[in-house]
């Protein structure tokens, strides 16, 4: 062995050495980045599965994985390419063609694939309603008139249902070498809640990436400090400072390397051992199985190495200044900071912070947005580096010195803080983002509930498939109101034209965020129509603007005389007065019935006369099950907030659990001069509690500008809508009340051990 | 005359919830349903052979119709039913597809189980259809080819049913079998029910089943149906019992009993003889009684019968080959091997629907 391994060995030897004295400084880090890859797996495989999910298509409750496409422009996929295939016995392989976002697809050879049972019979018997259920269009529908193959060439063969490797095999040499077998993705346009549950995961995701890294750094932070000790002797000794670097790095790697994979594997195997749950959210939500996505365990533990060896190299810069610091003192934090951050700083700190608040409104794309979203976090961590032990020690100051015990507590609380500021920005981030999606989320769900209830006037809708106005059939024993409806394009965008009823009586339904003062006169003598947040947004509409529709075969100009919100509608829409449409139009979306509970049976039983895929609704139905769909959709999001909230609380607590092991001697000075063991504990609880309250009083104003930031920015330019921003302080409350919960929980755990130390400790004395 | 239900089922819009009829219990196959009478069966118009075996594009609904009682060189048996419907679908007529669906059913049973297929596909897309020279029918893999100069027979029918792989040869070794007059069969004793029908039932088969990796070698008999109309897609029709029976003694019977809302069930057959020559028999000839019944997905449904036509001294009761031979496609119906004794003994297949 050279002598340089040698020295290293010995070294690397010393360092172990300590681990038989001082087991709880490695196993706590450990630990910590354990919390923090465990965490990270959870929401990535969550977040990988979900999101899978909401790209896969499926119909029915087949998925559609794979397709069959030209493999240039300049080939085509043709009909008798279709055909020679499924002659072959590729009779899982669907022609399709793509228009205007949709799918048209072969419905007759798709109406095989679909699985005949549990289906209604109404929903058996036709090719067009079988498609209508499955949201494609049938492409019988579609070749018509002009539209031809040679016009319209086939876009692509879906490969319906799962394919075996075996099958996939078969396929992929049967097809011919103008085409091949891909992936495929395809994301209805209609489902627009699906586009809102994707970003909230995509944030989710982001937001644990950001809080492990902090967890990481600040493991590797707290045993650099630990180190310290025994580095300054092994320097002493004449041992050089690269050989303790890599002394260091490798025990650092050593230690990410346990928890990481331990983490991995701890974390994949929660997953799975939840995914019956996540499945029957997601078969509610997304008509489809949860799947990990394209993470496999062995992917994620080999993420999880080169993470551990990235994050071990960047340490190893950090390392190399701090060591000649650190060698020379030890407590060099406090007073290396305390030596370069002057007071003056904080001007120059509160204003930029007051610039970045300001410069959210100048946001003017999503991207825009959700890089905003990092700039207020990093705003905010820079604060807690910063501010926050400043603003403790304003606090400590102010403790006199007449209570001693609590006087070190708040002193002693300071320095604990500055040593745990990676931990704290961890909390911080995770802490801040809980509330703002919280807020966003109840505001959503309140802007939702309201426009849902002012919305749906009629005691009872009416849903069918009837070909024809069943409000002009005689006969009906309560009033229907039919919602005319026609889809034209505009500035090469679709738009739904949809009628308005006509009376007075029904102009307090229509919720509406701006109009003109002359609104209802201007839209009842048919000069005025009001628009959709939809497409106020995307073609930059105001009230007094007008805009030319497609009706009476030609183009007639109409002021805008309102905005209004249309929540979960993916389509620009645009309100006329019934008359307008009565005459033209091409759907009727629903019918209002204005009947009472007594006369539901007779509607129900006119309805089956004239149209047996009628299904009658009752208001209340209508809104509890929108409402049903709204809460579970966000259940998985909710659920990856607290798990984000819980690592970082973890590590916070292993961070501050580690620290406390360091101040050991003052403790039992605190007990040789009489200060009981309760007072003690009590005395580190409240330690704790300043830590925490410090750290969630600077987290909530972040917190509410990221909540407007995601109401007015984020869904403002992802899904052109947007909604009051509510702040409900029960809403704000709980969500500080279970991170600081949580953490508080955490640190109180160890106490009760700490009580039997110090007496096994006072023994040995 | 059996199973034009089905191409009713799927040839049209929606139908209502099935209704309880009046008559025997039935189901109504075809609530909402009207007769479409574009194209008539007409007497003045009789089956007219080879150029009847190719499609009738003015019907509304027409099916090609094969059983076979198949067993390996070890006598297991493997009894085998194909068929193929067509049906008109104006609405869908487009520059894609010709409007006509075609729909396939292949149901294997061996003694204890059963594979059962079933395929859609639209004329005019290259995957299903026919072809007169030679005579071919196809969707998707499964093909039905005569063989060059043939009208019909000699073929080879290659399908699949589930994991179970089909290469059979056909062979016909009497003339076709016209039902009723000239091939105008009737369903109901006013005649207003009626379809163009005629049978093939000397059919030899042989060839390979390759099941689960392991290939049989099958022979046996089968019996071949052609019908077509327009005027049975009627909410009326309730549906029937029917039979296909082969006679040790070399005869067959072709017997059925159609049930009519508002009208008689009107039975009806034609008994043929060993030298392929047909007799028409009318409701006073005739007797088609349920015996016994079994459940049979999650219903009752008569699985023995005695056939009787006092005439020909024939009194015969029927045994299914086993209770389970639910067909369970998009509109299930029964259809299953059986074997009878008393006065005769043979086998055959049953087809029963309205259950």
């Amino acid at each position: 062995m050279s002598q340089a391994m040698r020295v290293l060995f010995l070294a690397l030897h010393t360092q172990l050495a300590t681990y038989r004295r001082r087991f709880w400084e490695p196993l706590l880090i450990v630990a910590a980045i354990f919390i923090a890859s465990a965490g990270l797996t959870a929401v990535t495989l969550i977040n990988a599965g979900a999101s899978s999910q909401l790209k896969q298509f499926a119909l029915g409750d087949l998925p559609v994985n794979f397709h069959i496409i030209p493999r240039s422009d300049n080939k085509s996929l043709t009909r008798s390419d279709y055909a020679e295939l499924r002659r072959q016995g590729h009779n899982a392989l669907v022609a399709y063609t793509k228009t205007a976002g949709r799918l048209a697809v072969d419905t007759v050879t798709l109406f095989n694939l679909l699985p005949a049972a549990n289906r209604p019979a109404s929903q058996q018997n036709s090719f067009a309603q079988q498609a209508a259920f499955n949201g494609i269009d049938d492409i019988n529908q579609l070749y018509r008139n002009e539209v031809t193959l040679q016009t319209h060439p086939l876009s692509g063969l879906l490969v319906v249902g799962a394919l075996s490797p075996e099958q996939y095999k078969m396929l992929e040499d049967s097809i011919p070498a103008h085409l091949q077998l891909i992936p495929f993705e395809f994301t209805s346009p209609a489902n627009n809640l699906s586009d809102s549950f994707s970003l909230n995961l995509w944030a989710m995701g982001a937001l644990m990436v950001l809080v492990s890294i902090f967890i990481v750094f600040n493991a590797f932070n707290l045993l650099l400090a630990a180190r310290t000790p025994v580095l300054v002797k092994l320097r002493q000794l004449g041992i050089g400072q690269a050989v303790l670097l890599r002394v260091l790095q490798l025990e650092m790697f050593i230690l990410a390397l346990v928890g990481a994979v331990g983490g991995v594997i701890v974390g994949a195997s929660l997953v799975g051992a939840i995914s019956p749950v996540l499945s029957n959210i997601y078969r509610f939500l997304l008509d489809g199985q949860f799947s990990g996505g394209q993470f496999s365990t062995p992917r994620l533990i080999l993420l999880a190495v080169v993470f551990c060896a990235v994050a071990v190299m960047i340490m190893g810069l950090l390392i190399r200044q701090r060591l000649t610091q650190s060698l020379a003192r030890r407590s060099y934090l406090v007073a290396a900071f305390k030596r370069r951050f002057k007071p003056v700083y904080n001007v120059w700190l509160l204003l930029s912070l007051a610039l970045v608040a300001l410069g959210a409104w100048l946001v003017a794309s999503q991207l825009q947005a959700l890089l905003y979203i990092g700039l207020v976090l990093i705003a905010g961590c820079t604060t807690v580096v910063l501010l926050m032990p400043q603003l403790m020690s304003l606090v400590a100051r102010r403790v006199p010195t007449t209570k001693p015990l609590l006087h070190w507590s708040m002193h002693n609380a300071v320095s604990l803080s500055q040593r745990t500021r990676l931990a704290a920005c961890a909390f911080f981030i995770a802490l801040a983002a809980n509330i703002g999606m919280n807020v966003m989320v109840d505001s959503f769900r309140q802007a939702t509930q309201q426009w849902l209830e002012q919305r749906l006037f009629a005691p009872f809708y009416i849903y069918t498939d009837f070909d024809g106005d069943l409000s002009a059939e005689k006969g009906a024993p309560v009033p229907l109101l039919a919602r005319y409806g026609k889809d034209v394009r505009l500035n090469g965008q679709t738009l739904e034209l949809r009628s308005f009823p006509d009376g007075a009586e029904y102009q307090q339904y229509l919720m509406l965020d701006d109009q003109s003062p002359s609104a209802w006169f201007a839209f009842n003598v048919q000069r005025g129509v009001f628009i959709n947040q939809q497409l106020a947004y995307r073609q930059e509409l105001n009230t007094g603007d007008t805009v030319s529709l497609p009706l009476n075969a030609g183009l007639q100009a109409f002021e805008v005389v309102g905005v209004y919100p249309d929540y979960g509608n993916p389509k620009a829409q645009v309100l006329l007065p019934e008359t307008v449409l009565a005459d033209e139009y091409a759907l009727i979306s629903a019918y209002a019935a204005f009947a009472s509970l007594s006369e539901q049976s007779a509607l129900e039983s006119w309805l089956n006369d004239h149209s047996e895929s009628a299904r009658l609704i009752p208001r209340s139905t209508l809104i509890e099950q929108s409402m049903i769909v709204f809460s579970r959709t966000f259940l998985t999001t909710d659920t990856l907030n607290l798990v984000t909230m819980l690592v970082a609380a973890l590590s916070f607590f292993v961070s501050i659990t580690l620290l406390v092991m360091d101040i050991k001697p003052q403790l039992l000075l605190l007990r040789s001069v009489g200060v009981s063991p309760f007072r003690i504990k009590l005395s580190l609880f409240s330690q704790y509690c300043f830590i925490a309250v410090s750290c969630a009083l600077l987290a909530l104003p972040f917190a509410l500008l990221l909540a407007w930031l995601l109401v007015n920015k984020v869904n403002r330019f992802a899904f052109h809508w947007t909604y009051p921003l509510i702040l409900d302080p029960m809403i704000i409350m709980q969500s500080l009340l279970i991170g600081l919960g949580l953490l508080l929980l955490l640190m109180a755990l160890p106490l009760g051990r700490l009580q039997a130390r110090f007496y096994s400790q006072q023994e040995a004395l | 005359m059996n199973r034009l239900w089905l191409l009713l089922l799927v040839s049209g819009c929606a139908f209502s919830a099935p209704l309880q009829s009046q008559q025997d219990n039935r189901f109504s196959l075809f609530g909402g349903f009207k007769a479409d009478n574009q194209a008539q069966v007409s007497i003045s118009k009789p089956v007219s052979l080879p150029a009847d075996h190719a499609p009738h594009p003015g019907y509304q609904i027409e099916w090609w119709y094969l059983t076979l009682l198949l067993e390996n060189d070890d006598g297991e048996p493997f009894n085998y039913q194909f068929t193929l419907f067509k049906f008109a679908r104006p609405q869908l007529a487009s520059n894609w597809g010709e409007g006509v669906v075609w729909m396939g059913h292949s149901s294997l049973h061996t003694q204890h189980q059963h594979y059962f297929a079933e395929k859609f596909a639209q004329q005019g897309t290259g995957i299903a259809g026919f072809s007169a020279a030679p005579v071919a029918f196809y969707i998707d893999n499964w093909q039905w080819q005569s063989k060059p100069e043939a009208a019909l027979f000699p073929a080879e029918l290659s399908t699949t049913s589930g994991p179970a792989a089909l290469k059979l040869n056909l062979a016909a070794s009497k003339p076709f079998v016209k039902h009723g007059q000239q091939g105008v069969s009737f369903k109901t004793g006013d005649g207003r029910y009626r379809s163009y029908y005629y049978s093939q039932p000397f059919i030899n088969a042989s060839g390979q089943i390759t099941l689960n990796g392991v290939t049989h070698q099958v022979s046996g008999i089968g019996w071949y149906d052609h019908e077509w109309t327009s005027q049975l897609a009627d909410e009326d029709a309730l549906g029937w019992d029917w039979f296909s029976l082969h006679f040790d003694d070399g005869r067959k019977l072709m017997a059925f009993t159609m049930y009519v809302d508002g009208s008689e069930a009107y039975t009806t057959g034609t008994l043929i003889s060993a030298q392929g020559e047909p007799q028409t028999l009318g409701p006073e000839e005739l007797q088609i009684l349920p015996l016994n019944t079994g459940e049979v997905a999650g219903r009752e449904i008569p699985v023995a019968w005695q056939i009787r036509i006092p005439k020909q001294h024939i009194d015969i009761t029927t045994s299914a080959f086993k209770t389970e031979q639910w067909n369970n496609s998009r509109f299930p119906y029964y259809e299953g091997a059986m074997s009878f004794s008393g006065s005769h003994a043979g086998k055959g297949y049953m087809e029963l629907t309205g259950y």
